[in-house]
């Protein structure tokens, strides 16, 4: 059994809040282990302790009382980040360097091994789609391309694991698109990537396996496909729909021991209708 | 229990006590060091302490707030002292030259000039109060510079608290009892001292036997030229050893020795 | 270890590009040559060799006194716009240590304030020594050698001057590390720089006093805070005595201890705030 890219136990993270420095639970007894190799979604409203999740998990805090392994790795342990890219939520980054020297800053952090760097960081920038503004001061940068530089300096050293915070908060829709692709081909590659949203469309599209979080809580995990599933229903999908259809239909389905739900017309998503209208437009 | 108010209180307390006393142990710690610091500051000739100014409290408490910067607040203090110097206004100035000389006792610059503009410039602009020049009595004039001069000797008297081995202000002084009160003999007096101490300009000891000459003091005089003469150096032409042998010779003729 | 190096020195390079792109930097920057250069022309000053004394001390307070400015300014808003900008947290998910960030910005930051003190000196150097030249040529009968000004010695004040800044940027990083707003970490460190410039006057004034709890309070105060006074070699104008090497050593050596002591509080403080 390969050893999970994640593994969580018990965790609690207590912050004091106020002048009356009460404490508040903003992790509560989080049990969690992450398979590698795959794409997992990490949902929850505002203040649901995803944030402070991930910063557990990179050691950027140290939790109340649990544990956090990355890679078989305590958290705590430098070691542990040797391996793992990360993006921070609405980053701004540091605005008077370039996005290549931003890159070669992050790239120098995590690599000993000096060869070839000029070679590696091109190669990245080009991966993420920003080969034009390599060039550029970072605060020149579209939203969009901030991103795309905050994963460029992320995945730099080749971590195994990636983690992604509000990867495409404020980001247009081709832009989530391509940041979408560009997240599928490092899972192709055998990393571990684990997105932080609460964009369930963004989800939806490119997650292997989902888990929510309420008020610090673990409410639900499981594989999106089979969240997806429930039980035997099916959707069809008919052409020319006329109402005087229904009764007739329905009586047919009771001959199967099976009824019709809801019938409405299908809706696009509005996502679809915006990509349509787009790629028409082209 | 670790949720009450009382724990995270005694919890936030206790690492502030940590903090406090380990900054504590820290200066107990450094204290030796610091105090060889000083101790070594004091013995290369630099007396960081206030104590000497004799100021009271509420100075002090200035002083020691600017720190490093009193220099910078008494020469912005001076620059802005010009702008009423340059209109004649007698009361703004001398407050200025008070408030710089309070500030930073140390320079020379302030008390040398301070006294300068109190007894030259200020015996100026009040006569001109009076009408013009010309037209004031003598000893009207007389007496305004007297005022005048008798503060400035006394600002520079002040000056010599801080600064007792310091030439230039005995030449100030000097100056004043000759130029304005007209008391060569106290000018002489300030001279002679001024030629006693280190960093003298070689004219003071040429000065003082001269005025010595004039009020008819010339044996004094010299036996003080004859006591200069050798311990000039050839070498130095600010010395003017040719010129102190030449007065020798003159006196000697006028006293008719040889 | 070498490696620990190699990212601290990241770390102080990066810091060090970032705050010599400062608009604040250049702000401070040309306001203090301005000054220093300014006085010479701002008024006719031909008071003799004072005047020399008089253009040092304004040079020297300039230094001082932007230069504290600068130290506070920047290292407060260099901490903070790292955590706004989520700069970070970026760098923190690295393999890199919270202490080794801390130290890496501290040793940008004084080499920024070397820099600075650097530029300004050499300015001052010059005003000096086209004023001394000029006051020579004008008056050679009047004016001997011991007069003027000892040029060593004004680096040197200029060296205890940094190590002051270095003081005060460990305290604002101290202050930054604990505080939630650029303001409260700036105004704190103003106060505190006021009280390390103060202690030792307090120390003086009531050491003598019978009233026993101001006399132990005083004493507090001078072992919390460290005592700014002994950096001020030149408060005095440029002695002619040469400051002995051993002496530099040993304000080299009570700043290390202080700024290591705050800076080891400091990474205490950042690791347990959330950023």
């Amino acid at each position: 059994m390969p050893t999970p890219a994640i593994k969580i136990t018990n965790l609690i993270k207590d912050y004091p809040s106020g002048i009356r420095r009460l404490k508040v639970r903003a992790v509560d007894n989080l049990n969690l282990t992450i398979e590698p190799n795959q794409i997992y979604g990490l949902l929850g409203p505002n203040g649901s302790g995803k944030s402070t999740t991930l910063k557990l998990i990179l050691g950027l805090l140290h939790p109340t009382s649990g544990s956090c392994e990355i890679f078989g790795q305590s958290s705590k342990l430098l070691i542990s980040r040797r391996n793992v890219g990360f993006l921070p939520e609405s980053p701004c980054f540091y605005r008077y360097l370039t996005g290549t020297e931003f890159v070669r800053l992050a790239a120098k952090i995590c690599l000993s091994d000096k060869s070839s760097l000029d070679e590696l960081i091109s190669t990245t920038i080009n991966n993420v789609g920003l080969k034009e503004a390599a060039n550029r001061r970072i605060e020149t940068y579209s939203k969009g391309m901030l991103q795309r530089i905050g994963l460029a300096q992320a995945i730099i050293h080749n971590p195994d694991l990636i983690i992604l915070d509000e990867p495409t908060a404020g980001v247009d829709p081709v832009g989530a698109i391509d940041f979408a692709n560009i997240v599928l081909n490092l899972k192709n590659e055998g990393k571990t990537i684990i997105i932080c949203s609460h964009l369930l469309s963004e989800i939806e599209l490119i997650c292997d396996r989902v888990a929510i979080l309420n008020k610090g809580k673990l409410i639900a995990e499981e594989n999106l496909n089979v969240f997806r599933k429930s039980k035997n229903n099916k959707a069809l999908l008919i052409e020319n729909f006329d109402n005087d259809l229904i009764d007739p239909l329905n009586e047919f389905l009771k001959s199967f021991k099976t009824t019709s739900k809801i019938i409405n017309p299908p809706v696009k998503r509005l996502e679809e209708i915006y990509l349509d209208h787009l790629s028409s437009d082209k | 229990m670790n949720n009450s108010i009382l724990y995270q209180y005694t919890k936030l307390n206790f690492n502030i006590l940590i903090l406090f006393f380990s900054l504590l142990i820290l200066g107990i710690f450094i204290r030796p060091l610091e105090r060889k610091i000083w101790l070594d500051l004091n013995s290369q000739g630099i007396d960081l302490s206030v104590k000497k100014t004799n100021q009271p409290l509420s100075t002090g408490l200035v002083v020691g707030m600017l720190g490093g910067l009193r220099n910078l607040v008494a020469d912005i203090i001076w620059i802005k002292n010009s702008i009423y110097w340059e209109k004649s206004n007698l009361p703004a100035t001398e407050t200025f030259i008070y408030l710089t000389t309070d500030l930073v006792p140390e320079s020379l610059y302030f008390w040398i000039n301070g006294a300068r503009i109190i007894s030259y410039d200020m015996s100026n602009w009040r006569l001109k109060l009076i009408g013009r020049v010309e037209n004031i009595p003598k000893l009207t004039k007389q007496s305004i510079w007297d005022e005048q001069a008798k503060d400035g000797i006394k600002f520079l008297e002040k000056a010599l608290l801080f600064h007792p081995n310091e030439p230039l202000i005995y030449i100030e002084i000097a100056s004043m009892y000759i130029n304005r009160l007209d008391d060569k003999l106290m000018g002489a007096k300030y001279y002679r001292m001024a030629s006693e101490k280190n960093g003298a300009p070689y004219y003071v000891s040429r000065i003082y036997p001269e005025i010595l000459r004039q009020i008819g003091e010339k044996r004094k005089a010299l036996i003080w030229y004859r006591n200069l003469y050798p311990k000039l150096p050839a070498n130095n032409p600010l010395a003017h050893k040719d010129v102190v042998l030449q007065r020798i010779n003159d006196l000697e003729t006028e006293l008719s020795i040889k | 270890m070498l490696n620990s190096i190699r990212r601290v020195y990241l770390i102080t390079e990066n810091c060090l590009r970032e705050s010599i792109r400062q608009k604040i930097f250049y702000a401070i920057l040309f306001i203090s040559i301005g000054m220093i250069t300014g006085i010479y022309f701002l008024r006719e000053l031909n008071f003799g060799s004072s005047e020399i004394n008089f253009i040092f001390n304004l040079g020297y307070g300039t230094i001082l006194l932007f230069g504290s400015i600068l130290t506070i300014t920047i290292s407060a808003q260099l901490f903070f716009s790292e955590i706004e900008n989520r700069n970070a947290i970026t760098i923190l998910a690295k393999p890199i240590r919270k202490s080794e960030f801390i130290l890496g910005k501290f040793l940008g930051i004084i080499i920024l304030l070397a820099l600075f003190t650097g530029i300004m000196i050499s300015i001052l150097i010059l005003v000096l020594k086209f004023g001394e030249t000029k006051l020579l040529l004008n008056n050679t009968a009047f004016y001997a050698d011991e007069r003027l000004l000892n040029y060593t010695n004004l680096i040197i004040y200029s060296i205890a001057q940094w190590l002051k800044f270095v003081m005060i940027c460990a305290i604002t990083i101290l202050v930054s590390s604990y505080s939630q707003t650029i303001i409260f970490s700036t105004v704190s460190s103003f106060l505190i720089l006021t009280i390390c410039q103060l202690q030792y006057l307090a120390r003086i004034t009531y050491s003598s006093t019978d009233f026993i709890p101001l006399n132990w309070f005083v004493a507090m105060i001078s072992y919390l805070f460290p005592n700014f006074q002994i950096f001020n070699l030149g408060e005095h104008g440029a002695t002619s005595t040469t400051i002995s090497l051993m002496l530099m050593v040993k304000l080299l050596l009570y700043t290390t201890i202080y700024s290591s002591a705050y800076l080891y509080i400091a990474t205490i403080c950042f690791s347990r705030r959330e950023i």
